[in-house]
């Protein structure tokens, strides 16, 4: 059986989607279990504020993918979408042009905040774990992110090609 | 500099690039102009937006009001309502406002709360009262869901004002209980004019029924607020605990949630979750070189000028301005980027920063409600099929319901400081 892109892409998302899932009810079971552990043992989970935070950053970094995915980061389209259907994609053009621009430099910033991190050996203080771990997350976010924006910028094209040639 | 910074920033919305890449892209323009540019502190000060324990209170709050609709808790919460208030005319009109209300002190999203209890209560509502009325009822009630506490926006204003986010809480109670007053009373003359029938005579028996039936779910308001309001634990941490209590009512004691359900909530409210947080990490990056580039001081010389020292009408212009704002953006980042702005300003003035966050919440819950970009009426249109120019023409007199409470709240202060004042810490 052959397996095409867009199995492979469905599968990505799916991929990331359980590992949010995962990441969260874990959070959730480390900050409950601090609270239980302060009442019932009288002893605060010197990690868990930490591990939990870290994994939180993940969570979002991770998040912000499939919210691109699928469009739904927090934005305006009422205004582009005043002007008459051509005008609208070319607008969405530029706009695409413009986050991946975004995403090069946070991917570019990532990458040496990641480095610098590593390099220093830089280290949170209740948990043996390098910062640059948690930095990680960005590089690797930004890529993903840039990958998704220039399919949707071929997709975008396609659409304006075919408006064009509807139109004339 | 100003002027550079809202040109880049507006241009790069009205253009549709999402928000928190318009501030990507204006913090890379900011730091240009400074010629001080460093991808690397960029994404160090967006990092450290992100990093914070009591930004975690976000995900908890988002994940227990899932599982609450999931989970059968707030349909509970909506017959509990009808029972007590189901015998005045229009009665189930007010049982959607108080079921909201309930909601509110369980869950922190207006969003949440909207559909929460409007996917209830509106299939009853449309069948006997007004559609669009009805509508209109239940989407603006949910906006109070933000508003008494506990509160995501709440949270978020907190974080970056650097105050206490159980006194905020605490402000909301009042001006929360104030809107959902002063909805019923706007449906009253609603009711009264169409002549809508009751739902029978008040049932003593049905009443203490409905009452045990939801008494897991009428307690948790109070468990939230009274373990964070005693120092039992942290706002987060109550978060934390009502998503596991509501997951243990849930599938223990309704037995409504299913275990297979769990993936679907938790992914749902993950993605939630970092929608919001991607804007508090840009938002805070900006903030960073907004912050070095002074812009904060020239908008606090402008309005300063304007108002010319008198704090009744800054206020006034921060309210008119806020409502503006609303009707195009959405709560959140509207929250993030005005609020670094005006809270120098507002410090200035010697304006408490409690009582400038809850005004600047309610203000915003406002804005969700306004066309042409209102998430909750768009959520409202969702539930009741009602296109959205027919359910904002609706929703106007409640909207304007609002605006005078918020301007009852702005000029009697005491409305929101006097129970943050009781507590000490």
């Amino acid at each position: 059986m052959k397996i095409t892109f867009r199995d492979f892409h469905a599968g990505f998302v799916k991929g990331i989607n359980y590992l949010l899932a995962f990441l969260l009810a874990v959070i959730v079971i480390i900050v409950f279990s601090n609270v239980l552990s302060r009442y019932l043992l009288n002893a605060s989970l010197a990690w868990s504020d930490e591990i939990s935070r870290m994994m939180f950053i993940w969570l979002v970094f991770l998040g912000a993918i499939i919210a691109y995915v699928n469009n739904e980061h927090l934005g305006l389209d009422i205004f582009i979408k005043i002007f008459p259907k051509k005008t609208t994609q070319v607008f969405i053009l530029i706009a695409d042009i413009v986050v991946f621009f975004s995403l090069t430099i946070v991917f570019k910033g990532g990458i040496d905040m990641t480095v610098d991190s590593f390099e220093s050996g830089w280290v949170s203080s209740a948990v043996p774990i390098q910062y640059g771990y948690i930095y990680l997350v960005v590089p690797i976010s930004a890529a993903l992110m840039l990958i998704e924006c220039l399919l949707k910028f071929i997709n975008d094209i396609k659409i304006a090609v075919s408006l064009a040639k509807g139109g004339a | 500099m100003l002027t550079l910074f809202l040109v880049v920033l507006f241009s790069l919305v009205f253009l549709s690039v999402p928000i928190a890449f318009s501030l990507i892209v204006t913090a890379i323009v900011l730091m240009f102009v400074m010629d001080s540019f460093s991808g690397a502190l960029m994404i160090q000060n967006m990092v450290r937006g992100v990093d914070s324990f009591p930004l975690m209170a976000i995900p908890f709050f988002i994940l227990s009001g899932e599982i609450m609709s999931h989970g059968g808790i707030s349909k509970r919460l909506v017959q509990f309502s009808g029972s007590i208030l189901g015998f005045v005319k229009g009665g189930l009109g007010y049982a959607a406002v108080l079921a909201c209300m309930i909601f509110a002190g369980v869950s922190g999203s207006a969003v949440a709360d909207t559909s929460a209890i409007g996917s209830m209560v509106y299939p009853i509502m449309k069948e006997k009262y007004d559609p669009e009325k009805s509508a209109a009822l239940f989407t603006a009630a949910g906006c109070i869901g933000p508003i008494i506490p506990p509160s995501i926006p709440m949270i978020l204003f907190g974080v970056i004002a650097n105050v206490s986010i159980v006194k905020l809480f605490l402000g909301g109670i009042i001006p929360g209980v104030l809107i959902g007053i002063a909805l019923m009373i706007g449906w009253y003359f609603h009711s009264k004019k169409m002549n809508y029938p009751s739902e029978g005579k008040f049932s003593f028996r049905n009443a203490i029924k409905s009452t045990i039936g939801s008494i897991w779910a009428l307690i948790l308001p109070g468990i939230i607020l009274g373990g964070i309001v005693f120092g039992f634990f942290t706002p987060t941490e109550a978060g934390v605990i009502a998503t596991v209590y509501a997951f243990f009512v849930s599938f223990f004691i309704y037995r409504e949630l299913k275990l297979k359900d769990m993936p679907k909530i938790l992914i749902m409210s993950s993605r939630i979750t970092a929608v919001v947080m991607l804007v508090v990490g840009a938002a805070t990056a900006a903030g960073y070189f907004i912050t070095t580039a002074q812009i904060p001081t020239m908008l606090m010389d402008t309005l300063t000028s304007l108002s010319s020292g008198n704090v009744n009408l800054l206020m006034i212009y921060i309210n008119i301005l806020l409502l503006i704002v609303g009707c195009v953006m959405d709560l959140t980042p509207a929250l993030l980027i005005l609020g670094p702005m005006l809270l120098p300003l507002v410090l200035k003035n010697g304006i408490d920063p409690i009582y400038f966050g809850v005004v600047m919440v309610v203000n915003l819950c406002i804005g969700l409600l306004t066309p042409p970009v209102g998430t909750v009426l768009f959520v409202g249109c969702g539930i009741s099929k009602i296109p959205m120019g027919r359910l904002a023409r609706a929703i106007a007199i409640n909207i304007l319901i609002m605006v005078a409470v918020l301007f009852l709240i702005t000029f009697v202060p005491g409305l929101i400081t006097f129970i943050p004042n009781l507590v000490k810490r």
